[in-house]
């Protein structure tokens, strides 16, 4: 076993910190919307950086980087808190990639590695509770004419600026068997509904109505007889991420915090004169590395046999959400009043972290699928 | 980065497991099981038969009679151990004072006491805490009061964990009145529990049990020779390095593991009124996840701080294992409890007793209420919880 870091990923996190500390302004980009000066030119570095190629795989001129580099990569990301449709991206390349050669996956992967497109995850619907394979949305074909969509989907993350969307949908395979296919929909054709709104942590959605759209049979991505093994695993590596996003998370808000107790002054002493209020950084100190060595044990499983990997991504979930509550709403806490303030980013951690909690599973979901495969 | 054991480690696991399961004796596998204190008997011969394997202290460097293994591979050899249902050997020779003894004693005291250490021919137990000085530890008012060439030992240890199974003692005391306890007041003895002046008084515990004891030190003569590295005035750098040793291995990540495992396997046979096994029950299966999830948690917290290699440990992750480690065992010691009803209130520690139970009361439950009082000790003892936190506040964040 060696936790160390190679010189790349060492590299990698390098430049994200330092794209954070080169003025990153959190509170200036949350909830900005997509097309703001501010928003393109951020896009546009972070493809000029090669970050929107990380997961392109490398015949295809991208980086193919390995789930732990784009952990490490999403562990920088959450420690500066940024603001951006990353994650949509990236696991937009990999489901695309998974399709056969065709043109349109060719623009799909070069455009967003490119920055010139963004694509959103369209999955979930009203009655699925993160369960990819309860859907309601439905595409029929026939023969290799067009593809029909029908269907609904709600709280697509970063959905409000995307320019397509994966949407999953109940489709039978060519034998005829149920299935469930990937489709990518452009944001701009006939038949395709946005509402739009934010989310909590800043960042857009958007729940999407498809009323009969027609679609070249070119847009079904993944075939139905393999679409649900493909989501289960891109969920898996959402969650994984997310995870890594949510440590990088953890420790910031930690140390904002011990930096707060040392120089907030209440009775005319440092805040950190008083043992409860140190005693619980510290407790935030243990949960956080309980984070990391879970985020370190479910990236080892993803690299084990497939049969492992359900159970113990669900536990690092379960772990990050636990932590995640603890250590960000305890930064919270300890910051008083001045917590609570909106304008201040301690708070904008704690309400990440709920996002996180809540995006490719949540903690009833994760523990359910825990539990069911407890053995004695 | 590789997060994979390497497959010589499985292998290495695969050797130790085949050793370790047929040299267990069944008879004493059965009592570990059973959750109370090992006896001295189980002790020692558990010690003899690694010892003659070589085995007795993996974690010692090769020329003291370590085995040369590295670091994940001790804690593979001891996740094996547990496994296979073996006793959790003595600590003070073998964990706290080997170490000492091989890092700063002198070559007489090596050549006089270690290879008793690992053989298990010797128990020591640590003369460290007092009545006025538990947390506190720099306020013992045991006193050596020079004598002669030698010094006179006067005072009274609490808490000493295993002094009646002892031979020895390393005891920590106050040579210096004039200087502070942490600068060069403090001096670490060896010297024979077996001598007039030595008083050893069992105190029983929440568990009705006896492990730790009082014990009374009256005008105990000891030479230049038993003074812990030759030197006087050593004892709170001696004191801070053992006390570094303890806290990682507090973690008890093996003994979880095997214990969780047992807890399983007892879920499946009790039942509830609707004669549903316990293990099937939506809020058992939540506890036992939450368990499970925490302590692969805090395996791989250990496994990161092994994959470095021996040397140094970080004290504040040091310190967060010995929280987390401790809970845990409270947290599968109380569901243990839970999951026996009504049983498991009953008090077994009468040994022959529990070798002749009734039909209805299975051998699981002998140790269990035992246990699970014990284990109130595991967030105090080592250290309390809040003393960790607040090492974890100094280290990490110099607050």
């Amino acid at each position: 076993m060696d936790f160390s870091l190679t010189d790349e990923q060492k590299l990698l996190r390098e430049t994200v910190s330092r794209y954070v500390a080169s003025g990153y302004d959190f509170q200036a980009m949350r909830g900005k919307p997509v097309d703001d000066p501010l928003n393109v030119s951020q896009w546009r570095t972070f493809a000029e950086l090669g970050w929107l190629a990380l997961t392109v795989p490398e015949q295809d001129g991208g980086l193919g980087a390995s789930l732990e580099d784009v952990a490490l990569f999403f562990e920088e990301i959450g420690r500066g808190l940024v603001c951006a449709p990353l994650l949509s991206t990236l696991l937009s390349a990999i489901i695309v990639s998974k399709a056969a050669e065709s043109p349109t996956r060719t623009e799909a992967l070069e455009a967003l590695m490119g920055g010139e497109k963004k694509i959103a995850l369209a999955l979930e619907e009203a009655g699925s509770r993160h369960d990819p394979a309860v859907l309601t949305t439905r595409a029929a074909q026939n023969g290799s004419a067009a593809i029909t969509l029908n269907g609904r989907k709600i709280v697509v993350q970063d959905g409000a600026g995307a320019d397509g969307f994966l949407v999953s949908a109940q489709m039978p395979s060519k034998d005829g068997k149920a299935g469930v296919g990937i489709l990518l929909v452009p944001a701009n054709i006939e038949g395709v509904e946005i509402r739009r709104y934010r989310l909590i942590d800043g960042r857009d959605a958007a729940d999407i109505g498809f009323e009969n759209v027609k679609l070249a049979s070119e847009s079904l991505i993944v075939p139905p007889a393999e679409g649900l093994s493909v989501l289960q695993d891109t969920l898996n590596r959402a969650s994984i991420l997310l995870a890594a996003e949510a440590l990088g998370a953890m420790e910031a808000a930690i140390s904002i915090t011990a930096d707060y107790l040392r120089t907030r002054q209440q009775f005319r002493r440092p805040l950190s004169d008083f043992q409860v209020l140190t005693h619980r950084l510290s407790d935030m100190f243990v949960k956080a590395e309980h984070a990391r060595s879970m985020v370190y044990r479910g990236l080892s499983a993803m690299n084990g046999p497939q049969e492992g990997r359900d159970k113990a991504v669900s536990a690092t979930m379960i772990a990050i959400m636990q932590a995640g509550d603890f250590v960000c709403g305890n930064a919270v806490q300890l910051h008083g009043g001045v917590g609570m303030a909106d304008e201040n980013k301690i708070g904008h951690f704690y309400k990440r972290l709920r996002t996180i909690g809540k995006s490719y599973g949540d903690f009833n979901w994760h523990m359910d699928r825990y539990t069911r495969q407890l053995t004695a | 980065m590789d997060l994979r054991f390497t497959s010589e480690d499985e292998a290495f696991r695969e050797e130790v497991r085949a050793f370790v399961r047929k040299a267990v004796p069944a008879d004493m596998a059965r009592r570990t099981r059973q959750g109370l204190h090992t006896t001295k008997e189980d002790l020692k011969l558990w010690n003899r038969i690694l010892y003659e394997k070589g085995w007795a202290a993996p974690h010692w460097p090769k020329e003291f009679g370590g085995t040369g293994w590295s670091a994940l591979q001790i804690y593979l050899f001891e996740e094996e151990c547990a496994a296979a249902d073996a006793p959790f050997l003595s600590y003070f020779g073998l964990r706290l004072l080997g170490p000492l003894l091989y890092t700063f004693g002198t070559p007489e005291q090596q050549e006089k006491y270690i290879e008793d250490i690992l053989s298990g021919e010797t128990f020591w137990c640590q003369g460290f805490s007092e009545p006025s000085a538990g947390s506190d530890l720099a306020a013992v008012k045991t006193t050596a009061v020079r004598d002669g060439d030698g010094w006179v030992i006067n005072g009274q240890k609490l808490w000493t964990t295993e002094a009646h199974y002892a031979d020895k003692m390393f005891c920590l005391a106050r040579t210096d009145t004039t200087v502070k306890p942490q600068k060069g007041g403090l001096t670490i003895f060896l010297f024979d529990m077996n001598q007039p002046g030595v008083t050893v008084r069992p105190i029983l515990t929440l568990d009705e049990e006896h492990s730790v004891n009082e014990v009374f030190l009256d005008n105990i003569r000891v030479g230049p020779e038993d003074v812990l590295g030759g030197e006087i005035g050593q004892g709170w750098t001696h004191a801070k390095f053992l006390l570094g040793n303890e806290r990682v291995t507090n973690a008890q990540v093996p003994r979880s593991k095997r214990d969780l495992e047992i807890l399983k396997k007892i879920a499946l046979m009790e039942r509830d009124s609707d004669g549903v096994p316990m293990l099937q029950k939506p809020d058992i299966r939540q506890r036992i996840a939450q368990i499970e999830i925490d302590l692969a948690g805090l395996e791989w917290s250990v496994l990161r701080e092994l994959a470095q290699g021996h040397g140094e440990h970080s004290a504040p992750i040091a310190s967060g294992l010995k929280i987390v480690g401790s809970e845990i065992q409270q947290d599968i010691a109380t569901l243990l409890v839970d999951l026996l009803g009504i049983k498991g209130l009953a008090v077994h520690t009468d040994r022959e007793q529990a070798n002749d139970l009734p039909a209805d009361a299975p051998d699981y439950v002998v140790g269990a209420a035992a246990r699970q009082l014990f284990m109130r000790a595991a967030t105090i003892y080592a250290g309390t919880s809040e003393i960790q936190r607040g090492i974890i506040a100094k280290q990490a964040f110099g607050l």
